[in-house]
């Protein structure tokens, strides 16, 4: 990474700033687009994203960059930055849909990918029953209505 | 064993949960068990003739059962104040109950009446009566001190599967006395990520779930029919799941999909034009002659037609059937002379991956020429030559391959496995070597919670 690489100052949607470096920054597509289109502003205001969440995304955005750079593609470092990944999304709950809502915001692929892949798979193979409980989500079917749903694609459960 | 129950009436009651129903109900059935051979010329046998020691082979085997995810649990655990109990487990050492003990433990409080109704009801046996009391739990106690976090209201009863997986993420699980809410908007993101069977369970939470699953026919663009569903699958079903794409469906795979007739595909051919990839191997309801008047139809109505086909292995497919099926395909002489991807053997995949564009799976095989699945090897020694990697083509009945690497035996050593199954010593090495680490991992697990 060159040392002369110009920095960029994102700002949180509740005021905290964040210097990092371009191509941190530039992870995400929503800011490249922005400073393509010719943008020149002092800071990127981020709203939506809490200087929280923020700062998460900007270490995981650090972590893919030097990845990216240092001899990228070679799998030790591949392993290694998977191995880092599952430690990354090892969050709770809503810190984990607030970094997808972010990730979707900010439009980072990889980020995107990682975080719903979690999610998925807390969902995988699980019953309606046990996705209810461990995502607390209200049933709000009517009997009949679930009654309905149940039938239509029961095949699947007997 | 009698040592072994005091101890589980200790720890019990230093939960102070309502077992007494438990394990009077227990000692029923294992008179019930007695008795029921008291007519029998067996009673003048000793009980145990042969130190088999019936109660512990239980309890081995349930035990047994547990073990695999164990390791994985004792987080969870740890989350309800269990370390104590962990301590005393590791002193004590006695790994016949080490599985069952938590698990009774995980049981805060159980519904008296329910359990009882199970044992005398449906299960029948006291083996099987355990197993429910595992699986099935009941957490009413939002007070309760030891959960630290995890509060259950009435309503949500909390029921785990046979794996046990419910209780990974039970410490998420954060209900309120409404029941819940909406989900989160952060949820539908990861629906792309699910499988059908998956879909089909979420489509059930709730209505704005149901909703986002039924009506983006992106998740349904690509519909591969997972092996828990192929067995079941019927045409009527099979047409109101592609009928979701809207008619956007461009792959679709079928793997042992007995129940699909080759009308029930036609059906889903003439409502999604767009098809390009289809995947049908082991699905022993349809013939070649039908895929092949599919095919033909498909292309008749106008859509650009099939142009990539998996058929697998076990259709007997002729010559002329062949030259037919690549006509169809738009598989010219041109497209086969181009280099195509190696296809390797691996068992159990058979389904599209994104990348592959191969026309049609099967080929005529190099050693037999007869028209099977070849296989291409992907061992160096084979590889370093184009001339080395064409001798070592042909199909499976050719070339034994090894079942998870796929290589060739010429340069390795195998080893049969329990099941008929071929495997190298490379990938043995590499079985072995993971299973090593992941016993290492679960050891470093247990002593960071223990410690």
């Amino acid at each position: 990474m060159e040392s002369t690489s110009k920095k960029v100052t994102l700002s949180s949607s509740d005021g905290r700033t964040f210097e990092v470096e371009e191509a941190v920054a530039f992870q995400s597509q929503t800011i490249k687009h922005l400073y393509e289109t010719g943008y020149t502003g002092d800071f990127i205001p981020v709203p939506n994203v809490t200087g929280d969440i923020l700062s998460m995304v900007l270490r995981y955005c650090e972590k893919h960059v030097d990845s990216d750079t240092a001899a990228g593609k070679e799998s030790f470092y591949d392993n290694k930055l998977k191995r880092w990944d599952a430690l990354f999304v090892k969050v709770d709950q809503s810190t984990l849909f607030d970094l997808i809502l972010a990730a979707d915001f900010m439009n980072i692929n990889s980020l995107m990918d990682l975080t719903c892949k979690t999610v998925a798979n807390m969902m995988k193979g699980k019953t309606t029953e046990e996705i209810r409980g461990t995502f607390n989500i209200k049933n709000d079917y009517t009997p009949e209505a679930e009654e309905m749903v149940r039938r239509e694609n029961q095949w699947a459960f007997e | 064993m009698a040592l072994n129950w005091d101890d589980f009436e200790n720890s019990w009651s230093f939960w102070s949960c309502s077992w007494d129903t438990e394990i009077s109900s227990g000692n029923t059935e294992s008179k019930g068990f007695y008795e029921a051979v008291n007519d029998d010329i067996i009673d003048r046998l000793p009980e145990d003739p042969f130190g088999m020691e019936i109660r512990s082979t239980f309890a081995a085997a349930i035990t047994g059962w547990f073990q695999d995810f164990e390791n994985d649990l004792w987080s969870d655990f740890c989350m309800f104040g269990m370390e104590d109990y962990a301590e005393k487990q590791i002193v004590d050492q006695q790994q016949m109950f080490k599985g069952l003990n938590w698990v009774c433990n995980g049981t805060m409080s159980l519904k008296p009446d329910e359990s009882i109704s199970s044992f005398y009801g449906d299960q029948s046996s006291f083996f099987k009566g355990v197993n429910w009391v595992c699986n099935n739990f009941e957490i009413n106690e939002t007070s309760n001190p030891d959960f630290n976090g995890f509060e259950i209201d009435n309503g949500g009863s909390f029921v785990t599967n046979d794996e046990g997986k419910g209780l990974m993420d039970s410490k998420e699980v954060i209900c309120n006395d409404n029941g819940g809410g909406e989900p989160s908007d952060a949820l539908f993101f990861a629906l792309g990520y699910l499988g059908v069977k998956d879909l089909l369970a979420v489509e059930r939470v709730c209505r704005s779930l149901r909703d986002a699953v039924r009506s983006d026919t992106l998740l349904w663009r690509n519909i591969h029919i997972e092996h828990s569903l192929s067995r079941r699958i019927t045409n009527d079903a099979l047409l109101k799941l592609t009928n979701r794409a809207k008619g956007s469906l461009e792959c679709l795979s079928l793997v042992g999909c007995v129940k699909i007739t080759d009308h029930g595909l036609k059906c889903v051919l003439e409502s999604n034009p767009k098809l390009t990839k289809l995947s049908v191997p082991e699905c022993t309801g349809l013939s070649v002659e039908g895929i092949l008047f599919n095919l033909k139809a498909f292309k008749s109505i106008g859509s650009p037609g099939i142009k990539h086909l998996k058929i697998g292995g076990c259709f007997s497919v002729t010559e002329e059937q062949f030259k037919e099926l690549k006509f169809l395909l738009g598989a010219d002489n041109s497209i086969q002379l181009r280099e195509q991807k190696p296809q390797f053997f691996r068992q159990g995949q058979l389904h599209f991956t994104c990348d592959d564009d191969r026309v049609i799976d099967i080929e005529i095989c190099p050693r037999c020429d007869k028209l099977k699945l070849v296989y291409d090897c992907p061992s160096e020694s084979c590889r370093t030559t184009h001339h080395a990697a064409q001798l070592c083509r042909a199909c499976f009945l050719c070339i034994a391959r090894c079942f998870r690497c796929g290589c060739c035996f010429k340069h390795c050593d195998y080893e049969e496995t329990f099941t008929l199954d071929l495997l190298c010593f490379n990938c043995l090495k590499h079985i072995f070597g993971s299973e090593e680490n992941s016993d290492v991992i679960g050891t470093s697990y247990e002593l960071y919670f223990y410690g």
